[in-house]
């Protein structure tokens, strides 16, 4: 600008600006390894398609798992550009499909294997849930999950209590759910959003769209 | 004798010439311009006296008789004045006034009801003073179409009777009366010629002066922050996982041609259905724009699979999307790709994948994709990935970003890093008091800045509406007109509808045909540009480096000269100058004999940046200017402050944090000074031969102190 006033208004504005705080800066970053409050509901599910996990280095194809909603520090889960704190069950990475800053419920997808019954192999009760030190988690592979696992059970992070868990599986009435493929995985978790996070109604009606090509 | 005659002759001449005002002929009288300068004056009367008696076969044996006599002489005082151009003279015209030397600035592009006014440089043309034409503002036509039909029809139903002054261009200025429509629907306003008729025949002929022969003369530009005239029809839809999209286009699009496809990538915790605003306003302006659901959350590289493979599906499926309505109507080679955050990183690496060849799209190709646009990128892959080659690339950003904020101690914030790496055309919207948010429906508001700094999103918004559509038109569409809004000074012209204290930098590069004279990267020498000429001056402290402030604080200290450059990391190339001044100092660019000749270029363009938080710059917290002078091998010289246009470098967004002290990181602004305004009022210079580019500042040549950071100095079109 080269009106004369805004030198005035430039220093009057400099001098008021030491004192002035930044108006909406995001949250600071909790320091991690952090805990998650609670399991709040859980569900096995299987696929008939299997999909490429895109959420660690190697990429594995995943047929089976959880759904999980669980409650965390909001601002653990606050939407960034820049790095996240990433969710770890176990020795994997979890999916994250919804935000959960608003709500503090995340619902997540946690690739497993299947037994030779086709029962997800996966016991929430004996598996760390935690938020591992921020990274992107397409760079992230086992020896990384290692590290990050041995960190947070020095840090004092332990599976959630057995009853927790029960809990969790009984709100979704704990069984095996099959879906075709990952889309369909998906919008069942955006019902669970649609419970568990109302506030993402947005991300929800995104999720729920109809396909191009009806079944 | 012969000495009594020429005086005789002169004598009547003088009776002659004393009343004369010019007249415009085609071809009457013109044997009388002897020495061919276009009009009959005293060089020809000089010629004729000085081969009088006999000469046959002389230029001044106007009568052929073989003796230049006083018929020949009364021949020529019959023809005094008489302008015998061959052909009309097309050149820039149009322009406003300004408060200094060059006086008057050429333009392409004007607001609806801005004054408009005509100037033609006297010292150029001085058979125009006190002459008497008609300006005609005509609906543009080609060079084709005035060539079939020179005949002149003004649009306001009338022409203008003009004279102009003199001796100077300033005294040589007219405002144009009546109002112009910018109201052209989905074009970028309207496109005007202008044509002093100065023989007033009512045709464009020998004498006249055109202001857009061979293109738009100008465009009156309505208030396009409001949205076209389109009714638009949105979808939302699915192909699967991560291929949910909304996609908008003109209601009517089956009675319309191909339509260009912009696509949008969102960011992190961004949803795609959250750019409504953009998409609705580029559809009622003709284009199809479809945002996909990004998978940003795993990284860049799954972001930039979905930009990918959205694509895909997208141009794989019109027969279905939409019931069909898109097929036939998409222009496929002509795509751009738009991204938020991660996504605006992501359509970067996309593209790097598709000129990698690591990845095989099935339903378009590298050379779809005409140009890419970040929004506020991050730079998570660094140099070799997240790199636009040499795609059109643009970057909006926004200086009160909270999230990719640029800070100096974040390397993956520095979000002007992608453009840095772009090789081919790149150009940048900074945008003061928006945050990162601003730029989509729905995100959190992360404003960091001073609370009474902040335009909110709303205006935001508008900046960046405006910034694309007069983006696409010109680099699409070639309209020059839209290319004013976003190289010129947003002091001296901004889309009407933004606010005028909303503060915006244009950087703009286009080196295709430029002769470069310095870009600080392959001569790392302070004492020789790259262009090979010698550099002089007694600036202070000046260095040459990476664009890359070193020591992740913006704190100023003197250890980091670069301090404030987030643009590059040690990977990247990117170099540029700088140096301060307390007093009157200078920096020359010598140039080279071998690229002297300008004569066929039309502008100066370098760009520069104060210098965040160093006490020269906190020392007078306004737009800093200074003087540009070029000089040619006769040692003429033509000074010009940049400041003459209006605006100048921007100070530094005044955000605190990332070290002491107060202003965010530097502002890079591009200055293109058009050559002409160099010559104006007879400066004399020769642009055929130019010896040196020289910065001059200090309290004579504009700011009295200053500290700024300089590059990419070059002669363009």
């Amino acid at each position: 600008m080269r009106l004369a006033q805004r030198t005035i208004l430039g220093t009057l504005a400099v001098a008021a600006i030491a004192g002035a705080a930044a108006v909406a800066a995001p949250p600071a970053v909790p320091a991690t390894p952090a805990p998650i409050d609670r399991v709040v509901a859980a569900q096995p599910f299987v696929l008939d398609d299997a999909f490429r996990f895109e959420w660690r280095e190697e990429k594995p194809d995943a047929r089976a798992g959880y759904l999980i909603v669980i409650k965390v520090n909001p601002d653990l889960v606050y939407p960034r550009q820049t790095l996240e704190p990433v969710l770890y069950v176990g020795n994997q990475v979890a999916q994250r499909v919804n935000v959960g800053y608003r709500s503090g419920h995340v619902v997540a997808i946690v690739p497993a294997p299947l037994d030779e019954n086709g029962v997800v192999q996966l016991d929430l009760a004996k598996t760390p849930i935690w938020f591992g030190t921020p990274e992107l988690p397409e760079r992230i592979n086992a020896h990384a999950i290692e590290v990050e696992l041995s960190v947070a059970r020095a840090a004092g992070i332990t599976p959630r209590p057995a009853a927790e868990v029960r809990a969790a599986l009984a709100a979704t009435a704990g069984r095996t759910t099959a879906f075709r493929d990952a889309h369909r995985l998906v919008q069942s978790a955006a019902e669970l959003i649609r419970v568990y996070s109302p506030e993402e109604q947005d991300l929800v009606e995104g999720l729920l769209v109809p396909l191009v090509t009806p079944e | 004798m012969l000495v009594r005659l020429r005086c005789v002759a002169a004598l009547a001449v003088a009776a002659v010439i004393g009343t004369a005002s010019p007249a415009y002929a085609g071809g009457a009288g013109c044997d009388a311009d002897i020495d061919g300068s276009g009009v009959v004056d005293f060089p020809d009367l000089l010629t004729l006296l000085a081969s009088w008696g006999p000469c046959p076969g002389c230029p001044a044996d106007l009568d052929g008789n073989g003796d230049v006599d006083f018929v020949d002489l009364l021949s020529l005082l019959a023809a005094w004045d008489t302008v015998c151009a061959d052909d009309f003279v097309a050149m820039d015209v149009v322009g406003e006034l300004l408060d200094e030397y060059p006086h008057f600035q050429m333009v392409k592009a004007f607001n609806e009801v801005t004054p408009i006014l005509i100037a033609i440089d006297p010292h150029a043309h001085p058979s125009i003073v006190g002459a008497a034409a008609n300006a005609y503002v005509v609906a543009s036509k080609t060079a084709a179409e005035w060539d079939g039909d020179p005949s002149l029809t003004d649009v306001r139903g009338a022409p203008q009777v003009v004279g102009f002054g003199g001796p100077d261009i300033q005294d040589a200025t007219v405002a144009l009366s009546g109002s112009l429509s910018g109201n052209g629907g989905t074009e970028f306003g309207i496109a005007y010629d202008l044509v002093v008729d100065m023989d007033m025949n009512g045709e464009l002929g020998p004498g006249d002066f055109i202001d857009g022969y061979d293109a738009d003369g100008f465009r009156v530009v309505r208030k396009f922050t409001a949205g076209g005239p389109l009714t638009v029809t949105t979808v939302t839809y699915s192909g699967g996982s991560f291929l949910a999209q909304r996609t908008y286009y003109p209601t009517d699009i089956a009675s319309m041609g191909q339509l260009p496809l912009v696509i949008m990538s969102h960011g992190n915790g961004h949803q795609y259905t959250w750019y409504d605003y953009l998409g609705e306003y580029l559809a009622s302006y003709g284009f199809i724009f479809m945002s996909h659901q990004n998978n940003t959350v795993p990284g860049i590289e799954t972001a930039s699979t979905t930009t990918l493979t959205n694509t895909d599906y997208l141009l794989g499926n019109l027969g279905t999307i939409a019931g069909g309505v898109l097929a036939g109507h998409v222009q496929t080679d002509r795509i751009a790709w738009l991204g938020h955050s991660r996504g605006g990183e992501g359509v970067a690496r996309a593209y790097d994948r598709l000129f990698d060849g690591t990845y095989t799209p099935s339903n378009f190709t590298i050379d779809d994709i005409k140009l890419v646009s970040s929004i506020a990128p991050t730079d998570f892959l660094g140099t070799n990935s997240a790199n636009p080659h040499g795609v059109e690339y643009h970057l909006l950003y926004g200086s009160a970003d909270g999230d990719v904020s640029g800070a100096a101690s974040c390397r993956i914030c520095q979000s002007f890093s992608l453009l840095e790496r772009a090789t081919g055309f790149r150009a940048s919207t900074y945008v003061q008091g928006a945050d990162h948010n601003d730029f989509n429906c729905c995100g959190f508001n992360d404003f960091t800045g001073p609370a009474s700094t902040q335009i909110g999103r709303p205006e935001a918004q508008s900046v960046a509406k405006t910034a694309y559509l007069a983006l696409l038109r010109h680099r699409w569409d070639g309209v020059d007109a839209a290319m004013d809004y976003i190289t010129r000074q947003y002091e001296d012209i901004r889309p009407t509808g933004v606010q005028p204290d909303t503060i915006v930098d244009h950087e703009y590069k286009d080196s295709a045909s430029s002769i470069v004279i310095d870009d600080f990267q392959s001569q790392t020498s302070t004492s020789v540009s790259s262009s090979g000429g010698a550099v002089a001056g007694d600036v202070s402290n000046r260095i040459e480096n990476r664009l890359d402030d070193a020591n992740s604080s913006f704190s100023w200290t003197t250890a980091d000269p670069m301090n404030g450059m987030t643009r590059g990391r040690s990977s990247d190339s990117t170099r540029g100058t700088v140096f301060d001044w307390n007093s009157d100092r200078f920096l020359q660019f010598s140039i080279l004999p071998a690229i002297a000749d300008w004569s066929d270029r039309t502008t100066l363009s370098f760009r520069a940046c104060q210098g965040t938080r160093h006490p020269n710059t906190t020392a007078v917290q306004e737009d800093l200017t200074f003087t540009v002078t070029l000089v040619d091998g006769s040692g003429t010289s033509s000074s010009i402050n940049i400041g003459a246009y209006g605006g100048g470098l921007e100070e530094p967004y005044q955000r605190v944090g990332d070290g002491s002290g107060v202003g965010w990181g530097n502002e890079f602004e591009v200055i293109r000074i058009r050559l002409a305004d160099f010559l104006v009022n007879g400066s004399g210079l020769d642009l055929s031969d130019i010896e040196a580019v020289r910065f001059e500042f200090g309290p004579s040549f504009g700011s009295s102190v200053g500290r700024i950071g300089m590059d990419d100095i070059e002669v363009t079109n």
